[in-house]
């Protein structure tokens, strides 16, 4: 085995890692979804409860974004480990790539 | 930092404390028709004037046990969302937490150890920017675990005003209860129901305090922090509050 297939291989493999990856942190992105709270979950005596609810809504909604980020990130991180993995396959030997091409979606 | 309890052991202790009020109130409420019915039974005997004093003594009661009645309205209202709450701060942990860090060792750990093969530019571009994916992967490990011990707090201010609505309802049960044994005869109503007046009159003094303390508790657990996202852990390592870009577009 040639030491570019060598290397695709490898590329090809670390690739398939970050598209999983991203399969399973959209799944944890759908379960933090599901952790709403409503404003009277937070207590059961007569105190206001609207400041807690209004952060922690905040908070869950934040976190849904940053996993969404992760979702797209992590898939497109792959997806540029294939790009380099192709070029590299086409040209025959590992050439210099323009980085800023190669890390675009 | 205190281990994780379950769900279960929050809801143990909360839904026993209800449980306990719910009996608490019946039994206050029986037992003080039961008063009632033992003054009224031998008003004729008791006179006008002593009845009126009486009478008055029992309103007192009554107030005091109408006072903390709106408590436990107020809290059996709220008993199963805050329910949802407890598991909530459990859910953060096992359902965010827990399998986002077991995402953490992958990110750096190659798939095929021939990747180390794979010299140059790109190369090393790759590595720092997987460095980057790792460290917000480990950011927000660190803010579920935050929001988890969040809502804990607030779980824990929420067994303690259940369990102290308890102690005040069993109270005032066991008060009105041993009232109705002591007013078993004429000469003794008016000493017992004066002595219940005012152990009743003490009991929610007491116990309204207890709770607003809990309810300081509660409201403290908020902190001054109103966006708590942006404030906790390293916001460096999620630039803008985002999740950091491996691939731009």
């Amino acid at each position: 085995m040639s030491q570019v297939t060598v290397i695709t291989d490898a590329l090809r493999a670390e690739g398939r890692k970050w598209c999983q990856l991203s399969d399973q942190i959209a799944t944890i992105k759908t379960a933090t979804e599901g952790l709403e709270l409503s404003t009277s979950a937070f207590f059961i005596g007569d105190a206001n409860a609207q400041l807690h609810s209004g952060a922690y809504e905040k908070f869950q909604l934040f976190m849904v974004h940053i996993l969404s980020g992760a979702v797209t990130e992590f898939d497109q991180f792959g997806g540029s480990l294939y790009k380099a993995a192709d070029a590299y396959d086409n040209a025959d030997e590992i050439i210099a790539l323009d980085l800023n091409e190669l890390y675009r979606p | 930092m205190p281990a994780h309890l379950t769900d279960i052991e929050y809801e143990g202790p909360f839904n026993s404390a209800f449980t306990e009020i719910q009996n608490g109130i019946s039994t206050c409420v029986e037992k003080f028709n039961e008063l009632v019915g033992q003054v009224n039974d031998r008003r004729r005997l008791l006179g006008p004037l002593l009845l009126w004093w009486i009478k008055g003594k029992l309103e007192s009661v009554r107030d005091g046990l109408q006072t903390i009645i709106e408590k436990v309205q107020y809290a059996l209202d709220h008993q199963v969302p805050v329910l949802s709450l407890m598991r909530t701060s459990f859910r953060w942990v096992t359902e965010v937490k827990t399998p986002v860090s077991d995402l953490s060792f992958t990110t750096t750990d190659p798939a095929d150890y021939n990747l180390a093969k794979w010299t140059g530019d790109a190369s090393s571009l790759y590595s720092s920017m997987a460095g980057k994916q790792k460290a917000a992967v480990d950011e927000t490990v660190v803010k579920a675990e935050f929001i988890s011990q969040w809502l804990f707090k607030m779980a824990k201010a929420n067994v303690d005003y259940a369990v102290e609505l308890a102690k005040i309802v069993t109270g005032m049960a066991g008060k009105i209860t041993q009232a109705a044994i002591d007013a078993a005869t004429v000469i003794d109503i008016p000493w017992a129901i004066d002595t219940l007046a005012k152990m009743i009159g003490d009991l929610v003094t007491a116990g309204l305090n207890n709770l607003l303390t809990i309810g300081q508790r509660f409201m403290d657990a908020l902190g001054n922090v109103r966006d708590i996202a942006t404030q906790v852990g390293d916001h460096s390592k999620l630039p803008g509050g985002n999740w950091p870009e491996a691939v731009r577009g």
